[in-house]
């Protein structure tokens, strides 16, 4: 049992909270955000006012809801990961005593192999 | 570097802690700088004379719906699914805002007078072949009305509003004797009840219709010398009087036929309803303006909104409030209408703070020319460039308005 907590806790570690995957994670949201505009998402926002294509209102509420949520992750919650993600990067370099600049051997956060990177 | 890259050989504990306190600082120094990315120069929407950039452009994309009969069919098929009064008040919004555009740039007129016949021309003759069922929503047909013959002064007065913005601008004969039928008719019904009062729904009076038609028949008064004063001061005797929130002292939104309270003030109504009384009673406008900038609109971190309801009256999400955000209380419909308000009585703070929410969450589309907001649709569109161009209307009924 506490192995497994160990595991779920170092790849939680590995996989969310590290500075290369706050970074991923801003990534993600700007990419998904960027996608959904080129698909022309933006024209089913009107479930904003209330205003829906009256032959497909369930689709457009959907594709109108996940573009709006994208947009304002990719405002709002992106930057936030960005800057934390240096911040991050800073406190851990300063906890390592200014040391570790080319001291690991490979990436083992998760995050490149996510974001199609090597992952040792 | 790389170590702290990926953050490795920190304990889980710092690790967790330093990823919070990052987030926790990021959060912090991002979420106060957003608006600065979406605070727009209020010059570029609002002109003293003339027509700022953004509002042509806005008026733009209007007028292209207009020309090109297969876009307009699209967006009336979108509006009247969801509500036939949008496709009805986005008529009157873009009437009143061609006609204030006709006064700020008087060589253009023709053209924008054009499309205002265009636009009550077809109006008239919808309400005459369909009846004024076509412009009200479903559950109009439900029961009768309690007056009879029915008559809607949602439609009256806004049809009123239209002909009289018209003949302001230019007083084209064929519209003089429609518009002081209308006039007669919205008297008539509105006296028949002891409260001056009339229905736009069965049993249903609202206050955004009412003062439409009082700011129509002041209209009136300045275009055919006419004199409706006691009417409008015994109106308005009344409504001070039975027609008040009393926590808030804001005019309410709705009532029955008998003058029960149905609903108390919403935003979707008062800042309309503030910007209308300008015509009928001056300091009492300013004073449902002040009292609803305190009472529904919220500023946070740079940007502004309008609630529907103030804190003393909680109503049911509609048709008018358009969504709210749960949380702030933040409504389409009243945050719309604020910029009529807030234009109207040239409070600048506010528009700044409206327009910046306008562009961070109402995701703007400009194509050739034109702008719209995606997250709106042509009456929010229209109301938004009324706003930008409102004023020279107003300001001649009063020049034009007996002493």
């Amino acid at each position: 049992m506490r192995a497994a907590w160990r595991r779920v806790r170092r790849a939680f570690a590995r996989k969310v909270l590290s500075p290369k995957c706050l970074l991923f994670e801003a990534g993600w949201l700007w990419l998904g955000f960027g996608v959904a505009h080129a698909c022309g998402l933006r024209r089913y926002v009107g479930i904003i006012s209330g205003t829906l294509e009256p032959a497909h209102p369930t689709g457009c509420a959907v594709w109108g809801a996940m573009y709006a949520a994208l947009y304002f992750a990719a405002v709002l919650l992106a930057p936030i990961l960005l800057i934390s993600s240096g911040l991050a990067l800073g406190c851990h370099w300063l906890l390592a005593g200014g040391r570790g600049v080319g001291s690991a051997g490979g990436d083992s956060s998760g995050c490149g192999a996510a974001a199609g990177g090597q992952n040792a | 570097m790389r170590t702290a890259f990926t953050g490795e050989g920190t304990p889980f504990g710092r690790r967790l802690l330093v990823c919070l306190g990052s987030l926790a600082v990021a959060t912090g120094l991002w979420l106060p700088c957003v608006h600065l990315f979406f605070t727009p120069d209020v010059e570029v929407w609002f002109a003293e004379a003339g027509m700022a950039p953004r509002a042509k452009a806005l008026a733009a994309w209007q007028l292209r719906g207009w020309r090109r009969p297969e876009l307009r069919r699209a967006e009336l098929r979108k509006m009247r699914g969801n509500n036939a009064e949008w496709d009805f008040m986005g008529r009157t919004f873009l009437v009143l805002a061609l006609a204030n555009m006709a006064e700020r740039e008087p060589p253009a007129a023709p053209e924008y007078l054009d499309i205002v016949d265009a636009i009550v021309d077809e109006t008239l003759r919808l309400e005459a072949e369909r009846g004024m069922y076509h412009f009200l929503m479903d559950y109009a047909t439900g029961r009768p009305y309690v007056a009879q013959p029915a008559r809607s002064l949602f439609i009256d007065g806004e049809i009123a509003l239209m002909l009289g913005a018209r003949r302001l601008v230019e007083d084209e004969p064929r519209y003089r004797r429609p518009f002081r039928k209308r006039i007669s008719a919205i008297v008539a019904s509105m006296s028949r009840s002891p409260l001056l009062t009339a229905e736009s729904y069965p049993d249903e009076c609202w206050m955004f219709d009412h003062v439409n038609a009082l700011a129509a028949i002041r209209i009136g008064d300045a275009l055919d010398g006419t004199d409706h004063s006691e009417f409008i001061r015994r109106w308005l005797r009344t409504a001070k009087k039975r027609l008040t929130h009393d926590e808030t002292g804001l005019l309410i939104s709705s009532w029955f036929y008998d003058g029960t309270h149905k609903q108390g003030p919403e935003g979707s109504t008062i800042w309309m309803v503030a910007h209308a009384l300008q015509l009928v009673d001056p300091a009492f406008a300013r004073d449902q303006y002040e009292r609803a900038e305190r009472e529904l609109v919220e500023r946070v971190l740079g940007f502004a909104y309008a609630r529907e309801w103030p804190d003393s009256w909680q109503g049911l999400m509609d048709i008018d409030s358009g969504p709210i955000i749960p949380g702030v209380g933040a409504s389409a419909g009243s945050s719309g209408l604020a910029f009529v308000g807030a234009s109207a009585f040239g409070d600048r703070p506010l528009l700044r703070g409206l327009l910046t929410s306008l562009d961070f969450a109402a995701f703007p589309v400009e194509r050739a020319g034109g702008l719209r907001y995606a997250a709106s649709n042509q009456v929010g569109d229209a109301v938004l460039l009324y706003a930008t161009v409102q004023g020279p209307l107003w300001r001649k009924v009063r020049q034009e308005l007996p002493r």
